[in-house]
């Protein structure tokens, strides 16, 4: 009696197992996973960059590659340039870079400014951008905004909006202000070099940050 | 009331075997976070769904990924959403009750095919987006995607160049609820709102397709006769727009630009009809897409999520570059 009542348990276990394990009441899922369960439509890009600009841009300029140095290797080999000093985003040709240096104005207009930065230079070998700022040289060019932590790419192309228009507020009045031939510059910023460029010089940088010695 | 021991040992049983069911997950889904399926490597089943085949566009995206499977050595089948959330929804639970292997898929929105990607994540079948992506990094495999914003940043700038800074122009814009679209308008008025000349008199959706960005032309025309540029989302509108142009006779007045790199807009710009568009590669994504689901059944995991893809400016100057959906060999 005792052995057929336990015979009956046991099927009904049997089933109710089967039944739980094909269809389970819940699941354990993990939701510690960083900014791809953030709400839609909750990302600031205005804050972030103000953030980004301080607690990361500016501190990330001294590990910028040399202005001089590369320049010096674009003329030489600008594959190894490439290889050595740039950052692409995805599956893309154009190759961006982070650079800092000093240089020597050579001629100022509303949309650039001209520099020398090496000694044996005879023509102009950066551009530092004066005007209008555009694209995505910055966001992309430090390395230090990746693609991947944005679910929605609108989020992450709104962050090139901003730092523009930050450059445009910040950085551009002070280089158009003391940008006079012959006066000497700090910079740093990001270029950007399309797989196709035939003229590499003037190397066209979107400045975040000058300082007129 | 007071239990038997017996009784005690079965809740106890039953308590434990509940508590070790909700634990468990399928296992096609446990493949999907680390470890290689189970089968043994070879031919395999692909599905491919894609938003639309009404577009020209989207079938090259759709064929190319196809051919590339099936020279990898797979089954492919294509599956066509026709921009409904609905049937793509459909097309996913007869995708998953087929027990496909793997999905290369184009979605119809960013934020409602999500579901539709983890439906099959959970069922243990990896999905890569091709183009349009969806608005979760924790659902698709790998997201291989054109960087339509930089795109539509050149073709701004060229813009500005070809219609000066004091003009009237319309937008047609895409599918609304589809990040592509406003991707590309945002890149575009990146640009060309810094110019306070330039006025926009006309924004209007023509959803990615040929006869209704005629259809939106057409009333935009009435409204607004003295255009003298139109920005469209995509090639399919700024075909559609140029034909309402010609229908108008305002071919010469009107300077159209698409975007995506169509067979007859490259021809168009080449005989100096259309000013320029923004060439995506649908050859170059579908392949990639292709051959990362080889991969995955190779036992490979380590996908980027996101992979955008350049895209080119093609003008009347460079078009001999560039044939339709690529660059010439």
């Amino acid at each position: 009696m005792i052995m057929r009542r336990l015979f009956h348990i046991l099927i009904v276990l049997a089933v109710a197992v089967a039944f739980f394990w094909l269809l389970p009441p819940f699941r354990v899922v993990r939701t510690n996973r960083g900014t791809e369960h953030r709400p839609p439509g909750t990302f600031n890009a205005a804050e972030f960059v103000e953030r980004f600009w301080t607690n990361q841009l500016l501190p990330a300029v001294p590990r910028a590659v040399a202005a001089d140095e590369l320049v010096a290797l674009l003329r030489t080999d600008p594959a190894a340039a490439r290889q050595k000093f740039g950052r692409s985003l995805g599956l893309s040709q154009t190759c961006n870079f982070f650079l800092r240096g000093t240089g020597t104005v050579v001629s100022a207009s509303d949309t650039e400014v001209l520099l020398t930065v090496t000694p044996s230079a005879t023509a102009p070998e950066v551009a530092l951008q004066a005007g209008l700022i555009f694209g995505n040289a910055v966001r992309d060019g430090t390395g230090l905004i990746d693609v991947n932590d944005y679910p929605n790419s609108q989020d992450f192309n709104a962050i090139s909006a901003e730092l523009n228009r930050l450059i445009e507020q910040r950085v551009v009045p002070q280089l158009r202000a003391g940008a006079k031939p012959g006066a000497r510059i700090r910079f740093a910023g990001c270029a950007e070099l399309g797989s196709d460029a035939v003229n590499l010089f003037p190397l066209r940088v979107v400045p975040v940050f000058v300082e007129i010695e | 009331m007071k239990m038997k021991p017996i009784q005690i040992v079965c809740a106890v049983a039953i308590g434990a075997a509940l508590l070790f069911c909700a634990g468990c997950k399928p296992k096609a889904e446990q493949a999907v976070q680390g470890e290689p399926s189970g089968k043994p490597s070879g031919k395999r089943k692909i599905a491919i769904v894609i938003s639309t085949l009404n577009n020209p566009w989207f079938v090259v995206l759709a064929e190319t990924a196809k051919a590339r499977a099936i020279e990898l050595g797979h089954d492919a089948t294509v599956f066509d959403s026709q921009n409904d959330t609905a049937r793509e929804a459909a097309h996913f639970e007869n995708i998953i009750a087929a027990r496909y292997d793997a999905i290369l898929f184009n979605p119809t929105d960013a934020n409602g095919s999500i579901a539709n990607v983890r439906k099959a994540k959970a069922a243990g079948i990896p999905v890569f987006c091709i183009d349009r992506e969806i608005n979760a990094t924790d659902a698709a495999t790998a997201q291989i995607l054109s960087d339509n914003y930089s795109g539509c940043v050149a073709l701004g700038q060229y813009f500005v160049q070809r219609v000066g800074t004091n003009a009237k122009y319309a937008e047609l814009l895409g599918i609304v609820g589809d990040n592509n679209t406003w991707n590309r308008s945002r890149g575009f008025h990146s640009v060309v709102d810094r110019y306070p000349g330039l006025k926009m008199v006309a924004q209007q959706s023509g959803e990615f397709d040929r006869a209704k960005g005629l259809e939106v032309m057409e009333s935009i025309l009435q409204a607004h006769p003295d255009i003298d540029a139109v920005f469209c989302g995509n090639d399919a509108m700024a075909m559609g727009a140029y034909q309402a142009l010609v229908a108008a006779g305002k071919d010469k007045q009107v300077k159209v630009f698409g975007f995506d790199g169509a067979e007859d807009v490259i021809r168009l710009i080449a005989e100096k009809k259309i000013e320029a568009t923004g060439m995506q590669f649908p050859k170059t994504m579908a392949r990639m897409a292709a051959e990362f689901a080889d991969e995955y059944f190779k036992g490979r995991r380590d996908f980027p999520q996101k992979v955008p893809v350049q895209v080119e400016l093609v003008t009347q100057d460079n078009v001999h570059l560039y044939t339709g959906y690529g660059r010439k060999e």
